[in-house]
């Protein structure tokens, strides 16, 4: 799949020129920029400059009076706002509605953990805007935020740094996970959403059927649903803020996953379908202490799948990231 | 015609894959076989980046862990290996200590759970990882002039790898997981720091080990890295070198062109390593078959005496009674004083009429090895460090 663009107004640019290339939105039809906005509930900014953008191109040209006319055909061709809504929401638009942070914060946050287990690096913050094409403020906010789940920290000097994983900061980490997470699956479990148990458990029950055909790419969706969903529903916010800032031994299992043959990873499979199998049965005191086993159990896999990785060659250098010594 | 059978692949190091051995496997074994000779830090990651690319690898047991984990090698059935119950792996008689790093035989047997442990699993027959082959004790050897400015009665430790006293002219081995060891006995013994396990640094141990070794690198107190065996034999042969970490095959090349030096017996205990075998987990058919004739050769008296000319022991010595003179047999393995000239590898006399083993039999030599060689649990920090150390 091909990334979204960073910017909306691109998203939008690229949405319309899609319809008007396939003639859905046909020669002659009035395009305005506040009925557009409206409809795909955005603000009118991105949408004029999407607009501005396609007229250049020569796709659609400015109105006289209000708005612009697709192609060159004479007579204005009026959509119902049906119609219109019809055109833009049929399918799934590509267009993220998110703040821009949030548009290139996993591609951040992956290449970082990427280069966790090779060294330190520093992060060049304006050249990771550019990179990015975001402003210098948007760049910032990625890293605070990534520094919040504590993949990244500041040396003296205020540097952006990435600190090389150890061994020590997996036991650590493992550590807390072993206090916080079955504490916190003991508040969450009378509450959880029956309908996505089920599908969870439907869907890690299916992996481990198929296994290893299941791919590396579904055990890192489940995991991620697993350990990332589960915890959501914690009204303490401070253990959910401390659960996520200490789950970094997933990214060791994910990176070792996408390298190597994933045999040691049906077990953990098997450990999830049966956490699950209890959450759903009602009997959450047994889920806590499978948990707790489960976290206990692979620690040794992961330190040795650590130890594994640094033989790899580094991946691709990123131009905003630069070694430290 | 039946297509000629593709060649069973071999990886591994000079260390064990001599030219003699090649030879007599080439000749001994009813298949083709290709060598392929590695440095050692390069054999370890195609061991772990490429399965299909070999079916034997042979190699060191600090490594195991590393291929195992990266699901390279398959487990070996101990029924297919003939001589299994003859192999006895070093390190596991309960007259030692426990010895730092990566003791050998805690990772010999692969568990239910595809673990490595000390002990098979009962309820099925016995699988390996790593078939135990030869073995040593190593510590460094030193030359007259450091013999000369030893005080009387100083014991020999190994904190003279770092002691300004032969400023300058101390060669050690690139690979850290025998060099990192060293230098933190070293550093201990020196009272230069406290370690509570050389063989499994913590962070701010790392640190402060490499402060002391960047200190003194910068001061000129080590002369050379050496990569390979035959590197070590040049430097070691070179007039700026006084002391230096050593394998027993460089020692005895050393011996046999005539430098006069001698081999330590550190107070602190030798650093002892174990080498094996194991079969890529890409190895099907005819080249499994191949994998294990190979391996079960490797147990019957032939390697075993090649290794032994080079001061290695092996896991399996009934059969070396017969492949090696008795004269030989009493001096490698006995401990006991040479009745006659020994040859080695490639030089007709490598041990003279007289001489003994320095450390006695291989039953005292390997009951006093402190530690043994290991890729440590921080391996991925001690790396990086290491890198800057040699490189800076």
């Amino acid at each position: 799949m091909t990334a979204a663009p960073a910017y909306i107004y691109a998203s939008i640019r690229d949405l319309l020129a899609a319809r008007i290339g396939s003639q859905e939105i046909a020669p002659g039809t009035v395009l305005k920029e506040a009925r557009i906005s409206g409809q795909l509930g955005v603000s009118r900014a991105p949408v004029r400059r999407a607009l501005a953008l396609l007229a250049d191109q020569g796709l659609i040209r400015a109105a006289e009076g209000q708005g612009y006319i697709v192609g060159t055909a004479e007579a204005p061709v009026h959509l119902t706002t049906r119609r219109l809504h019809e055109i833009l929401t049929a399918r799934p638009d590509g267009i993220d509605r998110s703040a821009a942070w949030e548009r290139i914060f996993e591609r951040v946050r992956d290449e970082v953990t990427a280069c966790m287990p090779f060294g330190s690096w520093r992060i060049q913050e304006a050249e990771l805007g550019d990179h990015y094409h975001v402003s210098r403020t948007v760049a910032r906010e990625v890293l605070w935020r990534l520094m919040d789940r504590r993949l990244i920290g500041k040396d003296s000097k205020s540097h952006w740094i990435v600190g090389q994983m150890t061994a020590r900061d997996l036991r650590e980490t493992l550590e807390l996970r072993r206090l916080l997470e079955p504490q916190a699956l003991a508040h969450v479990a009378g509450a959880l959403d029956r309908g996505w148990l089920n599908r969870l458990s439907a869907r890690i029950d299916a992996a481990a059927a198929d296994f290893p055909g299941c791919g590396p790419d579904e055990v890192d969706g489940i995991e991620s649903a697993l350990f990332g969903t589960l915890y959501e529903g914690l009204r303490n916010a401070r253990m959910l803020a401390s659960i996520r800032r200490n789950q970094i031994s997933l990214v060791v299992q994910k990176m070792f996953r996408h390298h190597f043959p994933m045999i040691d990873d049906l077990p953990s499979l098997q450990d999830y379908g049966q956490i699950l199998h209890h959450l759903r049965a009602g009997t959450g005191e047994v889920a806590r202490v499978l948990l707790t086993s489960h976290l206990a159990r692979i620690e040794p896999l992961i330190l040795a799948r650590l130890r594994v990785l640094s033989l790899l060659p580094p991946p691709r250098r990123m131009p905003w990231l630069t070694p430290v010594d | 015609m039946a297509e000629p059978s593709p060649p069973l692949r071999v990886i591994g190091t000079s260390a064990t894959l001599t030219a003699g051995l090649r030879r007599r496997a080439q000749t001994e074994l009813p298949f083709p076989i290709s060598f392929e000779v590695l440095d050692g830090v390069a054999c370890q990651r195609r061991g772990v980046m490429a399965p299909e690319s070999f079916d034997v690898y042979d190699q060191w047991f600090h490594s195991l862990d590393l291929l195992w984990t990266a699901v390279s090698i398959r487990p070996i059935d101990t029924a297919r290996i003939r001589r299994w119950p003859q192999v006895r792996i070093a390190g596991a008689g309960s007259h030692l200590g426990r010895g730092y790093g990566t003791r050998p035989g805690d990772v010999l047997f692969v568990r239910p759970d595809r673990t490595l442990g000390p002990a098979p699993s009962p309820d099925q027959p016995a699988q390996i990882a790593m078939l135990p082959t030869t073995y040593n004790m190593d510590s460094f050897a030193f030359t007259p002039e450091v013999a000369r400015l030893r005080r009387k009665d100083e014991a020999q430790s190994w904190a003279w790898l770092l002691d300004d006293r032969w400023h300058g002219r101390c060669a050690m081995a690139q690979d850290p997981a025998a060099s990192v060891v060293e230098l933190a006995l070293a550093a201990r013994s020196a009272g230069l720091m406290q370690i509570e396990d050389p063989g499994d640094l913590s962070i701010e141990e790392i640190d402060a080990l490499f402060a002391h070794l960047m200190r003194l690198k910068r001061s000129g107190h080590f002369g050379r890295f050496w990569a390979s065996s035959e590197d070590s034999v040049r430097v070691m042969a070179g007039a700026g070198c006084a002391l230096g970490s050593l394998w027993s095959p460089a020692w005895y090349t050393l011996r046999g062109m005539g430098h006069d030096l001698t081999y330590a017996t550190p107070a602190e205990g030798y650093r002892g390593w174990h080498s094996g075998m194991s079969i890529s987990a890409a190895a099907e058919d005819e080249a499994l078959d191949m994998a294990y004739a190979y391996l079960n050769w490797w147990l019957d008296g032939t390697p075993g005496a090649i290794m032994a000319r080079q001061g290695y022991y092996m896991s399996v010595v009934e059969p070396l009674r017969d492949t090696l003179s008795p004269a030989e047999w009493a001096w490698w393995y006995g401990g006991e004083p040479a009745t006659e000239d020994l040859p080695g590898l490639d030089l007709p006399v490598v041990v003279r009429k007289g001489e003994r083993r320095e450390g006695g039999s291989y039953l005292e030599r390997e009951s006093r090895v402190t530690a043994w060689s290991t890729i440590m649990p921080e391996h991925n920090y001690l790396a990086r460090r290491w890198r800057e150390f040699i490189e800076g």
